[in-house]
């Protein structure tokens, strides 16, 4: 018999493809006519645009137009749940990266020759560079948010101040988290074709949510949805960043396609990428952790300020995730979690992979550590006495008795694999004795809410679409994109354990908003659960058409009519799939369906923060050990070791890619990703990869480790969840409690990067000045 | 400036064309010849997607000057499959999950390629150091090290 498809690391779909070159990724693409576009920035990250002077720039050499945003024929702006972003700037600048104009040329060198002849006159505004700034400053960014507050999401249960009141330890303090870079190794590409007879528009390139993207590209250029047809390209790492910043690209190309009638190709620069591409908040955390003095915790109250920069974006959903999955996969009877979002004339920050948690569990975690040395208890040996089983209340005030809360035998496997308690001791007891090289470990834990959560509460749906055809063979059209994390792979797995059919038989469409309905974007660790879900529904769907068809041609009741391993079962029929499908055709019958998955509707309490803020969680657990270098404060991971409970592993070698990536990414967030904002010009410094420092092979340890802890979920169709973010959001946090155990400080460090300058500062600091 | 007249061996095919000889390698071969396998991740030899192999040795194409191609022999991941190390390192990237979204991955097997050529058995430390111009965002290096360091012991099998 076979084997179900599920569970087998069947090989990437689109590998083959990307090794030997012939993947098309956005900058790849070569049309005739082609026009390449190239964008003119802000010189000012604050200032009123009074006049753009594009005339010097329009007469040069190959330039085919220039455009402004005085050009854009509908709504100015654009956003996918607040509309607020400038693709071309209109009134005031808000940020460096904001463009002012685009140059469109027959060849790429003649749009940037063209482009530097492009200025402009500004009235300028006082630069608010940093949250602070922005809430005592009375200059709105936005005038719809007059105190610059855009977000702000409370959780509340119990009473924390009393709670805290009745703790016998509490720590304090402050941690802090940096700007990151998705630094997804392809820059910005998008490509729009204009149709020859109507006003439609064709969007290729890095797009990773489609539906979005045609709603902004309809709304801003005056044309029906329908005509903005969205296919996108392979699409060279996302991380949650190709969303708004491939958007501002298809609505200024989209502008220059339908003027000229001519397909304009643009493809950003590393450093415009940076410069102009939304970031991880940077987030201040206030922090206040009680328990008793056998380590219950008590009480958890903190108020955690994020860095929204000039747009919007995903700021308050950013918000959401950090004050409801910020207190942690913790049994605490009194939380207070007050998160907003502020903002100011810095680079934007919107969705990136965590989504506003792997910065509030490196709070978290943190704090938890120097807890655990007020009470003279190891890091485990204070989550153990505190993390959530089966039949607990969560920290938000969701009774998790609905699947298995593995988040206990999820640290266990960690911990056990790095070797976590006897290191911990081992290493406390041998730093004593002077050495000037130091060895640490530390251990970070996290439950994610999947998918959007209450936030989203009753639109959070996907939509598929399956169809048999004659030959028996299954086409499926998903707008869930592929990022490369594997999904058109894992979903083809799925739909062929739902369709009862190998995995040969699936032939899984290129994403294309023509083809595909629309389904909310691949985000959010949604994927597995939503598209799972739609794709399950689409399933039985088909099956109920083919059922039908069967009943009419054998005459024979198919109530107990079976779909497994490409035989159809019923009353005293066997057939082949094959021949069912023949069959439908046959009899002029349609085996087509669109399958659609919302998720229910949660009992979510908005004004008081308390309730089921998700559906289901996936567990996880980062264990770190590192080497510290007291003289030089250089940091180097000795280890890392990622477990987790996604439910089911669709493709066990997908999932543990996931967490190998997952590791390397929080390594770099945690050490060296800084992108030198200046805190009074706003101004970002590190705009490529010489200066912005992601981690290399040599840095992240080959002794890195990814572990399975699964238990299929039952509120998931095919029993699996997301892992796309869990993969790296405990890591952060675990990298520096390891560093702080080193330098025997837990707390020590409290803001990232802790990088060579900020770890020797530390431990100056610690040793008096006096190193 | 003035074009040149451009000869060299483009996966052992000759080729010939004029271009500016101050034109990027990677234009060369992303523009005029439509070779966009080779990609480009930054344009100043940092993150190693551009890599390609001249005379032998791996180089960013990104910072090569169209004229130093002159006479050279060029090798680019279209060429990959027809060479026998290539084919191994392309089916070792595929088995062993080395590759998600892929963007990185031409710039790996061409640095691979170079590698092998010179040492075809190396060590894990040796396959580190020789791809730690390369970056990846997604895989985490281990499964790419372990793709390499397989196709090392298949192509000594084979």
């Amino acid at each position: 018999m076979e084997t179900l498809p599920i569970g087998k690391p069947i090989e990437r779909i689109d590998a083959r493809a990307k090794v030997t070159g012939r993947a098309e990724y956005g900058a790849d693409i070569r049309l005739p006519g082609l026009l390449y576009c190239k964008g003119v920035y802000a010189a000012h990250p604050h200032a009123k645009l009074l006049k753009v002077y594009t005339e010097e720039a329009a007469k040069m050499s190959g330039v085919v137009c220039v455009v402004t945003g005085a050009d854009i024929p509908g709504e100015k702006m654009f956003g996918e749940l607040y509309v607020d972003q400038y693709a071309l700037v209109c009134d005031k600048t808000r940020f460096y990266g904001d463009v002012i104009a685009v140059v469109a040329a027959e060849t790429q060198e003649q749009a940037d020759a063209a482009a530097e002849l492009v200025h402009a006159d500004y009235e300028e505004l006082p630069i608010l560079a940093t949250p602070k700034m922005a809430l005592e400053s009375d200059i709105a960014i936005n005038a719809d948010y007059p105190d610059n507050i855009c977000g702000n999401v409370h959780v509340r249960k119990g009473n924390a101040a009393a709670g805290l009141q009745e703790a016998d330890v509490i720590v304090s303090g402050t941690y802090k988290t940096g700007f990151v870079e998705h630094a997804y190794i392809e820059p910005e590409s998008v490509t729009v074709i204009p149709d020859r007879i109507r006003r439609e528009l064709t969007v290729l390139g890095s797009a990773q949510a489609p539906y979005n993207l045609r709603l902004s590209v309809a709304r801003t250029l005056n044309i029906p949805v329908a005509q903005v047809i969205v296919k996108p390209s392979v699409i060279g790492g996302s991380f949650g960043g190709k969303i708004e910043s491939a958007e501002s690209l298809a609505v200024r190309a989209g502008l220059i396609a339908l003027k000229t009638g001519r397909p304009a190709q643009y493809t950003l620069t590393r450093e415009e990428s940076i410069r102009e591409s939304y970031k991880r908040h940077p987030i201040d955390f206030d922090i206040q952790l009680g328990a008793k003095q056998d380590g219950t915790l008590v009480a958890m109250k903190v108020e955690a300020i994020g860095d929204a920069g000039a747009y919007i974006n995903m700021s308050p959903p950013v918000m959401y995730k950090t004050a409801t999955l910020g207190p942690g996969p913790y049994r605490i009877e009194n939380v207070d979690y007050n998160a907003t979002s502020v903002m100011t004339n810095n680079v934007h920050t919107g969705s990136m992979r965590g989504f506003g948690t792997p910065q509030a569990i490196f709070a978290l975690e943190n704090a938890m550590d120097e807890l655990a040395a007020k009470l003279n208890l190891t890091p485990t040996e204070l989550r153990r006495k505190n993390l959530l089983q089966n039949g607990d209340v969560s920290p938000c005030g969701h009774l998790l008795d609905f699947h298995e809360v593995s988040i206990r035998s999820v640290m266990e496997k960690a911990a056990q694999e790095l070797g976590f308690d006897e290191k911990f001791a081992q290493y406390a007891q041998e730093n004593k004795d002077g050495r000037r090289i130091r060895r640490g470990v530390g251990i970070a834990v996290s439950m994610r809410g999947a998918s959007i959560g209450a936030d989203g509460n009753g639109f959070d749906v996907a939509r598929a679409f399956i169809e048999v055809l004659e030959d028996g063979s299954v086409n499926v059209d998903l707008g869930l994109t592929e990022l490369g994390q594997g999904l058109r792979t894992c979903q083809s797995q799925m739909v062929a354990e739902g369709m009862g059919v190998s995995f040969e038989r699936i032939s899984f469409g290129n994403t294309d908003t023509s083809r595909a309905p629309a389904t909310g974007a691949c985000i959010a660790s949604r994927s597995t659960l939503l598209g799972g879900g739609a794709l399950k529904d689409a399933s039985r769907k088909v099956h109920a058409i083919m059922a039908r068809v069967l009943e009419r041609k054998f005459n024979k009741p198919t109530d107990d009519i079976v779909f497994a391993e490409d035989r159809v079962r019923f009353a005293d029929v066997d057939i082949s799939f094959t021949e069912a499908a023949k069959i439908c055709y046959a009899l002029c019958e349609t085996p087509i369906a669109v399958g659609t998955y919302v998720v229910p509707k949660l009992n979510w309490n908005e004004h008081e923060g308390f309730g089921e803020p998700f559906y289901t969680y996936t567990y996880s657990c980062h264990a770190a050990e590192v080497s510290v270098d007291l003289d030089t404060g250089s940091v180097d991971v000795i280890r890392m070791v990622g477990c987790h409970d996604m439910g089911r592993a669709i493709n066990p070698v997908l999932v543990k890619g996931q967490i190998y990536g997952g590791l390397a990414m929080a390594q770099g967030m945690a050490l060296t990703e800084d992108l030198g904002h200046n805190a009074k010009t706003s101004a970002l410094k590190n705009l490529n990869f010489e200066d912005y420092l992601i981690p290399t092979v040599l840095d992240v340890p080959d002794e890195n480790v990814p572990l399975l802890d699964e238990h299929p979920d039952p509120r998931s169709a095919f029993g699996g969840r997301s892992l796309g973010e869990p993969a790296t959001e405990p890591g952060a946090g675990a990298l520096i409690c390891a560093i702080n155990h080193a330098l025997g400080h837990p707390g020590l460090i409290r803001e990232l990067p802790a990088d060579l300058d900020r770890v020797f500062a530390a431990v100056r600091a610690m040793e008096g000045g006096d190193a | 400036m003035k074009n040149m007249l451009l000869r060299f061996t483009l996966n052992g095919k000759p080729m010939e064309g004029t271009t500016q000889p101050n034109k990027r390698m990677l234009d060369v071969l992303r523009g005029d010849l439509s070779l966009t396998g080779t990609k480009e991740g930054c344009a100043v030899g940092e993150c190693g997607a551009c890599t390609v192999i001249l005379n032998g040795e791996p180089v960013a194409s990104c910072l090569v000057a169209a004229g130093q191609m002159q006479g050279a022999e060029v090798l680019t991941i279209e060429g990959m499959s027809e060479t026998l190390i290539g084919s191994v390192l392309q089916d070792c990237f595929v088995e062993g999950d080395a590759v998600q979204c892929g963007f990185c991955t031409p710039g790996f097997i061409m640095t691979a390629y170079a590698l092998l050529l010179k040492n075809p058995h190396p060590t894990r430390e040796e396959i580190r150091e020789a791809v730690a111009g390369n970056i990846c965002r997604c895989t985490g290096y281990i499964p790419i090290v372990n793709a390499i360091e397989q196709a090392g012991i298949r192509i000594l099998e084979e």
